[in-house]
């Protein structure tokens, strides 16, 4: 039990220098196994975890679905999906921030990155917003805010992460993420609505578009909605495993990108080594997480931490809320990715036997991963927007990030108290096949 | 996209040699990243087009896995772009930050020996064993021989990136690839 603690205490020393999670997981890993147990162990347990975790099959998911990522953040559609939701949300109060959370929504729907997602709706967004004189600070924190979306809606990294790490299954966990996604979509419409109402000057109505020219815009969106229905479809009806699911969907964005002609050689190569290269990244986080979490285990943490939550006779809600303040408090520091690695395999085995369903408890999971990529000193969504508007203020960023953050606590609030919001769909998916 | 200006200036043929380096293992990267994708697009239409689907893809979709990510590690640990804590980034000044830096390589270095010993180690034992995939009836000792070597090319990266910061240099900075977007 102590040694877990010396434990992090030791990683955290380590990561704060500077050495990279990863690496810094797998060497107090090793060292605290070696204690427990001894060097042969430790040494044969490191070598063990890092090659079945290298050649497992349900892993194969990670990198096709970030292709798919890389492929359509290269098919540049941002435009006109921004094209198209300004068209109908423009016009309101507000409205070209409302038509950027919606954008990130529809960007979401096809790449499983909030990075990626603020990213590209940084360079689209900004320059209309501008053009209205709307606050910096009520743009750039609405970029920022809605890139989260990214992993909450369908496709996403991390719940693969999750859905790996804890064997649920990642086809269930994406469309438990889409009802979710929805809702935190309409409470940032409301939270820009309201800053508008109280600011009128933060961000004004922008030019109203006639019908047929909202229609027109939204047949050029076709794509990504093709693409969405394509590759969840496919899970949902059970067509496709979620492996399957991700090639076909990296596949058809490689031949969107190549039909919208934004796919040259050079292009493909770069697509396709990014791809591997954040597969690489993540994997290097999962060997040390793996063998960090083999040496809490064998410490006897999880069990302990279960005695203790036992003797205390907290409902498993007070169990899930004191979860939620520790990822709150880590995404201040941690890197989601990371975050996520290290924190599941701990957390997991301690709500799992409270009934927990880890379905829902993945969405409670990816939404506080979410409110960590907005929140200072590290948020890593604020850092993509002002990577891409260099002339902002990190500062007025992480104020115009606010409300947002307001409006995902009460997301948060809202999927807590009705699990439904996020099982409904998962439990339609059991009965349909 | 590659731009030689960026490395160390005045060594034009060392430079092409770490750009054609850097090729190689984007190269192996590429094409196995699209292997994985095009063999398992195939084994889906195979399976509902023809009824064929192709037998032993899963076993060549892990072993491609072990590929892709050990042939990308080298490049992520060329570019210190593992995923980090970057706090505390700015405190360390001067000798400090030389001495920050030191330990930051040194500790990725020893992680990555352990990562290649290991992996030597497991191919030992593969090797030995003389254990094989279950359906197409590969050797596995392989891979984990791959695996290995990859790590160690990654140690000799951390290894040359320590000696330039002993001896003030600075550390290469490469433009040949975009941002990496793992959340």
């Amino acid at each position: 039990m102590i040694e877990s603690f010396i434990g992090f205490a030791a990683l955290l020393s380590l990561a704060f220098i500077g050495i990279p999670l990863g690496f810094s997981m797998l060497l107090v890993g090793i060292v605290g196994f070696m204690t427990e147990r001894n060097m042969p162990a430790a040494l044969s347990m490191t070598g063990q975890q890092v090659l079945d975790f290298s050649t497992n099959y349900g892993l194969t998911v990670l990198p096709l679905f970030v292709l798919m990522g890389t492929f359509i953040h290269r098919a540049q559609l941002s435009e006109e999906l921004y094209d198209a939701t300004n068209a109908w949300l423009g016009h309101r109060r507000g409205g070209l921030a409302m038509a950027t959370i919606a954008a990130c929504a529809g960007f979401a729907a096809v790449s499983g990155s909030s990075l990626a997602t603020a990213a590209t709706m940084s360079k689209v967004a900004m320059p209309p917003m501008r053009r209205f004189k709307y606050a910096d600070s009520l743009a750039a924190g609405t970029i920022a805010a809605g890139g989260t979306l990214g992993i909450l809606i369908p496709p996403s990294v991390p719940m693969v992460i999750y859905g790996i790490l804890t064997e649920t299954d990642i086809g269930k966990l994406f469309m438990a993420g889409v009802l979710p996604g929805i809702l935190l979509v309409f409470l940032y419409f409301g939270a820009i609505s309201l800053m508008a109402m109280i600011r009128p000057d933060m961000g004004p109505p922008g030019d109203k578009v006639s019908w047929s020219g909202r229609w027109r815009s939204l047949a050029k969106v076709w794509g990504i909605v093709a693409l969405f229905i394509l590759v969840l479809g496919g899970i949902y009806t059970g067509v496709f495993t979620p492996t399957e699911a991700a090639a076909i969907g990296a596949a058809g964005a490689m031949l969107f990108a190549l039909g919208r002609g934004k796919l040259d050689w050079a292009a493909l190569y770069h697509s396709l080594v990014d791809a591997g290269r954040t597969t690489a990244m993540i994997f290097v986080v999962g060997f040390g997480a793996l063998v960090f979490s083999n040496f809490i285990n064998l410490a006897g943490l999880p069990s302990a931490m279960v005695e203790w939550i036992e003797s205390l006779q907290v409902s498993p809600i007070g169990v899930i809320l004191a979860i939620c303040l520790i990822y709150v408090i880590l995404g201040c520091v941690f890197d989601s990715l990371a975050m996520l690695l290290l924190t599941v395999p701990i957390f997991f085995p301690i709500v799992e036997p409270l009934g927990v369903d880890p379905i829902w408890f993945g969405i409670i999971v990816i939404v506080v991963v979410e409110i960590g990529l907005i929140t200072p000193p590290i948020g890593m969504n604020v850092f993509m927007v002002k990577t891409v508007l260099r002339d902002v203020e990190i500062w007025t960023i992480f104020n115009g990030v606010w409300p947002f953050l307001a409006a995902t606590l009460i997301g948060l609030a809202l999927i807590i108290v009705f699990p439904q919001i996020a099982l409904v769909l998962p439990d339609l998916m059991l009965n349909w096949r | 996209m590659n731009n030689e200006s960026s490395l160390t200036p005045g060594a034009g043929n060392s430079a092409r040699s770490v750009m054609l380096l850097r090729r190689c293992l984007g190269g192996v990267t590429a094409i196995i990243l699209s292997y994985m994708m095009v063999l398992t697009v195939v084994d889906v239409f195979g399976r509902f087009f023809l009824n064929k689907p192709i037998p032993g893809s899963f076993e060549m979709m892990e072993f491609s896995l072990a590929i892709l990510v050990f042939a990308a590690m080298p490049l992520v640990t060329w570019d210190r772009g593992h995923v980090s804590v970057t706090l505390l980034d700015g405190i360390f000044k001067g000798a400090g930050k030389k001495f920050q830096q030191i330990v930051v390589l040194a500790g990725s270095a020893l992680a990555m020996a352990i990562i290649a010993w290991r992996m030597w180690d497991q191919g030992n034992r593969l090797d030995i064993t003389g254990a094989i995939t279950g359906y197409l009836e590969w050797p596995i000792a392989p891979v984990a021989y791959f695996m290995a070597a990859l790590a160690a090319f990654s140690l000799i990266i951390l290894l040359i990136l320590i000696w330039f910061v002993v001896v003030d240099r600075d550390l290469p900075e490469f433009d040949d690839h975009e941002m990496e977007m793992s959340e």
